[in-house]
């Protein structure tokens, strides 16, 4: 299949944006070439979804260069600046309303519920040159081939619209688990599950509660509206950490695991069953996709979300999906798996750094972590107190020689000394001795103050004033 | 992303298309080119009532094979919930056993292999009505009509409660009042209201108590619309809540005023009789609440609706920091902008009405139609709506 296939074409057809990417062979090598994103057209009043694919495909169009569509449909084969040689689709459109599926289920779902309810996916068919995928099983497929090719544990999270998917590839075996919260349609779904105070406690600003539900519930009516002032985008990202956590504990209960969500001081944690399970000290790579995550104007905004809704210990290397198109290259991976690898490791990932995160708890203020981080051309001598988060900047590789608290395992074992490498990104390398599991403050003052330091600690927010957004 | 590909209807004039179909096939009692009423009931036909399989033969302790001997009602009699529709005696009536039906309905089946009966509650009637004042311009044999009717078109953006008609009462005085308990009357009865900024739970009460069909408002509170259905929404999808009003929210959650042309709008059209429906659903087989008002439309002309943004053209801001605002495109920059959230995006220069130059994303902005420059009602769109 792949000889001769030099221009590709994939849309996603998410249950908010579709997007369209253009992927070329040049050679030997497979490069993205451009992407287009449109609101997905499954209502009215425009009723048909192939509205929202052909706009996603014009913005390709423009920004390639080339002429992918004409009255007819695709254009193929590709001849010049004109057609692709391969078309395919994936869609999550519809995948809602479910209690938690597998992803095995995903495709049932998908044909029974998805095709029967938009028809006009039907009339996708005779364009694409493969049957449409579900967009889970299509980042599932990505995500196991990333713990495949490096041997390594791994967690895949896909923040939408009307889900959140959750891929887990540990040596115990793999799971994808479809939760139904996310952040458009589905995001009052989650302000039930969690609860309006769990979102509350990640805004370093006051906001009512009722005013915070009104935003909410307009999102959830409006979700292809984006962020403009930066207090809608703490707040998106708020709900974002909220989802993350929600989702990986319904992964957890699931896959029949138990685990540990944050909660503020004096609350009683929520324990299921007490059992590890996926042990995040295991983890080695979490990988983010969504457009929350992928589009966040600061790369160490999308790092500090998924930190903050996995808490992952040890030593975790972070990376997101740079333009949220996991699910085309998912696609793309059965049918022409050169080309899927090559734009996944050279377009898609952006390797956003390594958090290392002490397992375990420690009274704020007192010595957390200490020794000495060095990397090529610099090094830093460390002395992290309990409550406090630290970046280092830079691509690494660090060589890490740090000592944790007593009660602390860092990766070595409780009290041991960490020494190895570790890989940077664009971000850099995270220090992050909040705790685990992490706690907020309970007063409003305090753990105002408490965000406001994480934040100024790690650049996530541009700080107009000292201590203030 | 690149455009706003979103559009908002608010049509003084537009040809409005309902397919008026029935769950199962049944009789069509209309014809091609008939005049109907919201109320006209276009097509009827019976669903199957629920069925009960009850264990008999072990409530009664027997073996599946005697079942037949004990029962009482044979397949096709009637049974009332609570009546003896088995009974079984041995030991010359020492040992004695019965079983109930639990539902009114028919033995439909007894199994001697199984040990069960089926009972089936009597068939449901299914009646479809036109909805809109129109003429059914097709007929679908067995299966329902589609009705047609030229009318004013307004699209909500959340709603609840299902189908309903009424006439159509101002009861606020401007867009930026709040629809209370005060405003709503005995008059009220059986009309569809427009209110202004605000609907608040204790109006929705009283103007169910009232026997108000429909209420048409800009926003409403989250924590009144909870207050009011009792529990929280999930997702967007509504219609099927057991209240006996729609309500159709034109803005969206907190206190905006409704748009001044949606409001004037609504206003030329008061003492018409109006359809309503709040049913909204937002994913998968998207619906959005609406209000259809039939109408001759005099002077005014059916425009083609705006494809996309466009220098002149009208939209309404959906997003804070200027949630709700109308305005026109002044500028379609195509190279991509920093916002105050720091994201670089594509963005659209508006000016609003009062005056006011503003940037904001292309993806925060519903298209409302095309600039006709004297801000009349003819400036949206008008289209055909299915």
């Amino acid at each position: 299949m792949s000889k001769g296939v030099d221009v590709i074409l994939i849309v996603d057809c998410g249950s908010t944006t579709t997007k369209a990417i253009l992927i070329e062979g040049i050679g030997e090598e497979y490069r993205l070439q451009a992407r287009g994103e449109a609101p997905t057209t499954v209502g009215i009043p425009l009723e048909d979804v192939s509205m929202g694919i052909r706009n996603a495909i014009n913005e390709v169009e423009e920004l390639a260069g080339s002429e992918l569509l004409d009255s007819q449909g695709i254009i193929t084969p590709a001849q010049g600046r004109r057609g692709t040689d391969l078309f395919l689709a994936t869609c999550s459109v519809g995948v809602l309303e479910r209690e938690e599926p597998h992803r095995e289920e995903i495709d049932e779902l998908f044909r029974g519920h998805v095709m029967a309810t938009t028809p006009e996916f039907m009339d996708l068919l005779p364009w694409t040159h493969a049957p449409i995928m579900p967009t889970p099983t299509a980042v599932g497929k990505i995500i196991q081939i990333l713990s495949r090719e490096q041997d390594i544990n791994i967690i895949g999270v896909d923040l939408g619209g009307a889900t959140t998917d959750i891929f887990s590839v540990f040596d115990q075996g793999s799971h994808g688990i479809s939760a139904n919260v996310g952040m458009g349609t589905s995001v009052c779904n989650l302000l039930v599950e969690t609860g309006i105070d769990n979102i509350l406690r990640w805004l370093p600003f006051s906001i009512g509660a009722a005013e915070l539900k009104n935003r909410i519930y307009n999102k959830m009516v409006r979700p292809t509206t984006i962020p403009h002032t930066l207090e809608d985008l703490l707040i998106e990202q708020a709900i974002a950490r909220e989802a993350l956590g929600l989702a990986l504990a319904h992964h957890r209960t699931a896959v029949g695991l138990g685990g540990a969500r944050c909660r503020t001081f004096g609350k009683a944690f929520q324990q299921s069953g007490g059992q590890e399970g996926l042990d995040m000290m295991e983890l080695e790579l979490l990988v983010g996709s969504g457009g929350t995550l992928s589009h966040a104007p600061r790369r160490v905004q999308s790092a500090m979300m998924l930190i903050d809704g996995f808490q992952p210990q040890g030593v975790t290397h972070l990376a997101v999906d740079s333009m949220f198109m996991m699910p085309q290259l998912g696609a793309l991976l059965d049918i022409h798996p050169q080309g899927a690898t090559q734009v996944l490791e050279r377009d898609c990932l952006a390797h956003l750094g390594t958090v290392l995160a002490p397992k375990g708890r420690g009274k704020f203020g007192e010595k957390c972590m200490w020794g000495k981080v060095d990397w090529p051309g610099g090094s830093e001598e460390v002395d992290i107190s309990w409550g406090d988060i630290q970046l280092i900047d830079g691509q690494g590789p660090f060589q890490l020689d740090l000592h944790p608290h007593l009660a602390a395992d860092i990766g070595a074992g409780r009290d041991r000394t960490l020494r190895r490498e570790v890989t940077g990104g664009v971000c850099g390398l995270f220090l992050d001795c909040r705790g685990r599991p992490l706690l907020l403050a309970e007063k409003e003052q305090d753990r105002v103050r408490q965000l406001l330091r994480w934040y100024k600690q790690v650049g996530m927010y541009p700080m107009h004033v000292e201590g203030a957004l | 992303m690149s455009e706003a590909y979103l559009s908002w209807t608010v049509s003084p004039l537009t040809t409005v298309r309902k397919v008026r179909r029935l769950p199962l096939k049944g009789t069509v009692h209309v014809v091609t080119g008939q005049k109907v009423e919201p109320s006209t009931v276009v097509a009827e036909t019976l669903v199957p009532g629920r069925t009960h399989m009850v264990a008999a033969a072990k409530i009664m302790n027997i073996e599946p094979g005697e079942l037949s001997k004990a029962m009482v009602k044979k397949v096709g009699d009637r049974v009332q919930a609570g009546e003896v529709m088995a009974r079984h005696t041995a030991f010359f009536g020492l040992i004695r056993g019965q079983c109930q039906s639990p539902a009114t309905g028919v033995v439909e089946h007894i199994s001697d292999v199984t040990g069960q009966v089926v009972i089936r509650e009597p068939e449901v009637p299914v009646a479809v009505k036109a909805y809109l004042a129109g003429t059914v311009t097709k007929v679908l044999p067995e299966e329902g009509v589609e009705v047609e009717t030229t009318a004013a078109f307004i699209q909500g953006i959340f709603g609840i409660g299902g189908e309903g008609s009424g006439k159509l009462v101002m009861a606020a005085n401007g867009p930026g009042e709040v629809l209370t308990p005060r405003q709503i009357t005995d008059g009220h009865r059986g009309c569809i209201l427009v209110g202004g900024s605000l609907v608040t739970a204790a109006a929705l009460r009283r103007a169910e108590k009232v026997g108000v069909r429909g209420i048409i408002c800009g926003c409403i509170h989250h924590k009144d619309l909870c207050n009011y259905l009792g529990y929280e929404i999930r997702v967007a999808s509504t219609g099927h809540e057991d209240i006996s009003l729609s309500l159709v929210i034109t803005e969206g959650f907190g206190q905006i005023p409704m748009a001044q042309k949606t409001f004037a709008l609504l206003k030329t059209l008061e003492g018409l009789e109006a359809s309503i429906n709040g049913s909204t659903q937002l994913g998968a087989g998207v619906l959005s609440p609406e209000i259809v008002v039939p109408s001759t439309g005099k002077g005014l002309t059916q425009e083609t609706a705006a494809k996309g943004l466009e220098i002149g053209g009208r939209v309404r801001l959906v997003r804070n920091p200027w949630f709700g605002k109308l305005g026109k495109v002044i500028a379609l920059p195509v190279e991509l902008q920093k916002i105050e959230s720091e994201a670089r995006v594509r963005v659209v220069e508006v000016e609003l009405e009062g005056g006011r130059q503003v940037t904001v994303p292309r993806a925060n902005v519903e298209i409302t139609g095309r600039n006709h420059g004297d801000g009349s009602l003819a400036s949206f769109g008008a289209r055909s709506i299915c």
